[in-house]
């Protein structure tokens, strides 16, 4: 599928996919980053949508996977909280990275990020899209992007310290 | 004085930069700007996060070249294949059956061959007046005449 393509066969369908990611999720804004999510995983793999005869309805499995996905994960670390608290004093994740060098941290950290904001520094920072061409991807505000692209490169910086200065 | 001027001038450079950045607001070309200025290895320790972010994602980038593309590599494998066969169908029977030598060169371009071919023949060719001295000399009188000769000195 090429990008022209993308744009006119997926982008059109991105509220269809809001309300299925909300019905789920329940929550707003969760929906709208699962749905920036699950367009930014088409859109990598935008090569391969030709294959799929209705591209409309494959969109649709993708994005009631993906939400269940975030909806597990969103249980887990709820949970996971309260495990770490009751053993923060032992083994604690920061005593975990000791043992690990520079790269490995960096990517620990980014793979802690929130999935959207994972997505966006990756596309930013390390492929090399320009902040227009996610939001016209995700169908957001270049402003949207903006923010999470912010926030997550300030979570970096800041995880990164902690490390360092441990 | 010029050298520390200078320095604090690029400092601010980075740190506008760096401000820039972190609020989401360079473009590609900006970063690539920030990251000429914190390759810089006389830096203060306080730049010391970015540099090494920014060479971590450095380091992805080149990665990323040969995990998402390699398509490109056996489109590659494919493509001189597919030249090689190419070659070997055209060019290897002309090498093999059909040649030609130009000033002692050997050559298998045909539209060369065809050229000092034609130049060739035109050396070798005449004009019409030098045909016609050429049937002149063999005129039948002429011709009559010298048997005539000849016959007459055997009658002598």
């Amino acid at each position: 599928m090429s990008d022209y393509q993308f744009k006119a066969e997926i982008l059109p369908i991105r509220d269809k996919l809001f309300h299925i990611a909300q019905k789920i999720l329940a929550e707003e804004q969760e929906a709208e980053d699962a749905v920036q999510e699950v367009l930014l995983k088409l859109w990598h793999m935008r090569d391969s949508l030709n294959k799929y005869d209705n591209t409309a309805a494959f969109a649709t499995t993708v994005t009631k996977n993906h939400c269940m996905d975030r909806l597990k994960m969103i249980r887990r670390t709820d949970s996971l909280d309260d495990t770490y608290n009751s053993r923060a004093g032992t083994d604690n994740p920061y005593l975990q990275l000791e043992r690990k060098n520079t790269e490995e941290v960096l990517q620990q950290i980014i793979e802690n990020l929130p999935t959207l904001q994972q997505a966006i520094i990756r596309m930013k920072d390390m492929e090399e899209y320009e902040v227009e061409e996610i939001a016209e991807i995700t169908g957001t505000k270049v402003e949207a992007v903006r923010v999470n692209l912010s926030r997550a490169r300030k979570k970096v910086r800041e995880e990164y310290l902690k490390w360092t200065t441990r | 004085m010029k050298i520390i001027n200078q320095h604090s001038g690029n400092y601010e450079e980075i740190d506008r930069l760096i401000d820039r950045y972190y609020e989401g607001l360079t473009s590609s070309e900006e970063e690539k700007q920030l990251r000429n200025l914190l390759s810089r290895k006389d830096l203060p320790e306080s730049y010391k996060p970015e540099q090494v972010i920014f060479g971590y994602f450095e380091t992805k980038k080149q990665k990323r070249i040969f995990m998402l593309q390699p398509y490109l590599r056996w489109g590659t494998a494919v493509a001189a294949i597919v030249i090689m066969a190419f070659n070997l169908q055209v060019f290897m029977p002309t090498n093999a059956s059909n040649y030609a030598f130009i000033d002692g060169k050997k050559t298998t371009n045909v539209d060369d061959i065809k050229m000092h071919a034609l130049a060739s023949l035109n050396n070798v060719s005449c004009d019409n007046e030098e045909v016609e001295k050429s049937f002149d000399s063999l005129n039948d009188k002429e011709i009559m005449k010298e048997q005539l000769d000849a016959f007459s000195g055997l009658a002598e």
